[in-house]
């Protein structure tokens, strides 16, 4: 995960399995190549956290220790590090806006394979457990995503087949 | 009317692999390949060969004398080292601008391309088959994108493609254009003189029960492919809309854990890789 200094009109890009948070910031943070992947990105409005985690799996296997490095592979590991660390920065989980995009599916998978609909399930667990809400998603089908944050005013966007869609924004 | 091989070959702007690279790749499929015959290609190649030196006297080899032959600097990184530094040199160059009109950057088409071949390589190590050749066909299974830019259109393509469908991929390139990209990708690398299981290979890299020939080495690209929908790695307009195919991933020994860690570890191969070069 990288903590980042506050920065203006800058786009921060997030690779595959990293996750990244930052504070009174304007510049904005994207991801790409959402497959089966999630993308989640967090934002409080009165502290001015924001952040975005690109997760790949939703748990490790029984026998992996996880290292630090590697904890935003997974729904179970990077998420609750995505929010500790969102905290630690000042936001308060009653003003977080928390939106979804990703966990597309392969056709025909009908099988136990099922990475994204396992992503999403994952995550609502750990959302439902945890008492977050979802402010906004857009996730399934057979679609590839581009997600961005906006961290001046928390809009969040969403490209895919070449159309770019607000999914959430004040 | 002219055939799909012979409307191919007549396309100008497409780029060509040199001889170099592909006496190379051939070279390096052989695993009891004379080592003396691979420095003189690689000698031939001032730029190939400065990687070469380079990589053997990096700091992934710290503690060893320093190289200053090549066929010693080959030794140390061993043929899986020279392949890697092969793609740095040639091997992403000829598929970077494959899959503009599926919306591809040439970041994206080299990305999936390198995820693709580290994954096909993982899994042909893994069951047994020949981990160059599932390399060389995973690299540049998506060849025939190239093509398809220039047979239908860039612009044709995106325009099509930006449509919403339910149907597979490789179903709505037939019934629009009357061939597909798996297909055009199988041509161009015979027309690239590239070793006919690795034409093949790219050929049937979404249909891979659909032929006998080469089973071993055509799963592993497929599977490699699968893996990069999962990323969404050299994903573009198209999507993930291809038929997972249950019969190929039980070949390949891949259940939902095994799946799981493939892609883990072909996130770190990727990134291990992009550092390299």
């Amino acid at each position: 995960m990288s903590l980042l200094p506050a920065s203006n009109n800058l786009r921060r890009t997030i690779g595959i399995g990293e996750f990244t948070l930052t504070k009174a910031d304007s510049s904005t943070i994207t991801t790409h190549a959402l497959g089966s992947c999630i993308g989640v990105t967090i934002f409080d409005p009165v502290a001015r956290v924001g952040g975005m985690l690109h997760y790949l799996l939703p748990q490790p296997s029984r026998r992996e220790k996880v290292e630090p490095s590697r904890l935003g592979i997974y729904a179970t590991t990077g998420l609750p590090e995505l929010f500790k660390q969102a905290y630690s920065l000042g936001a308060s989980k009653n003003n977080l806006i928390v939106c979804v995009a990703g966990a597309a599916t392969l056709l025909a998978d009908t099988s136990g394979f099922q990475i994204g609909k396992r992503n999403r399930a994952m995550l609502r667990k750990l959302f439902w457990k945890n008492n977050i809400p979802i402010a906004a998603e857009e996730t399934g089908g057979t679609i590839a995503r581009t997600l961005h944050l906006e961290l001046t005013s928390g809009v969040v966007t969403v490209q895919s087949k070449g159309k770019e869609n607000i999914l959430w924004h004040p | 009317m002219a055939s799909l091989m012979e409307r191919i070959s007549e396309i100008e702007c497409l780029p060509s692999p040199s001889s170099l690279l592909l006496e190379i790749l051939i070279l390096l499929g052989d695993p009891d390949v004379d080592l003396s015959l691979l420095e003189l290609q690689v000698m031939q190649d001032p730029a190939l060969a400065m990687l070469c030196l380079r990589k053997a006297n990096s700091a992934a080899y710290s503690g060893m004398a320093e190289v200053g032959g090549i066929r010693e600097a080959m030794s140390r990184i061993g043929l899986s080292g020279l392949r890697q530094v092969i793609i740095a040199c040639h091997g992403t160059e000829l598929i970077e601008d494959a899959g503009r009109g599926y919306g591809l950057s040439s970041d994206d088409a080299r990305r999936g391309a390198l995820a693709g071949a580290l994954a096909a390589e993982q899994l042909a190590s893994s069951i047994g088959a020949d981990p160059t050749f599932a390399f060389t066909a995973g690299l540049l299974r998506d060849c025939g994108k190239l093509v398809m830019d220039e047979l239908v259109g860039v612009q044709e393509l995106e325009r099509d493609m930006q449509s919403d469908s339910k149907d597979s991929q490789l179903e709505f390139e037939r019934r629009h254009y009357g061939f597909d990209h798996a297909e055009c990708g199988g041509l161009l690398a015979r027309i690239w003189s590239l070793p006919e299981k690795v034409a093949y290979a790219i050929e049937h890299h979404h249909t891979p029960s659909g032929g006998q020939e080469q089973q071993a080495l055509v799963d592993c690209v497929y599977g490699g492919d699968v893996v990069c929908g999962h990323l969404g790695l050299g994903v573009g307009l198209d999507g993930l809309a291809y038929p997972l195919d249950h019969q190929a991933m039980q070949r390949l020994g891949l259940d939902r854990h095994q799946l799981a860690h493939l892609i883990a570890a072909t996130v770190d191969a990727l990134s291990v890789i992009e550092c390299s070069i």
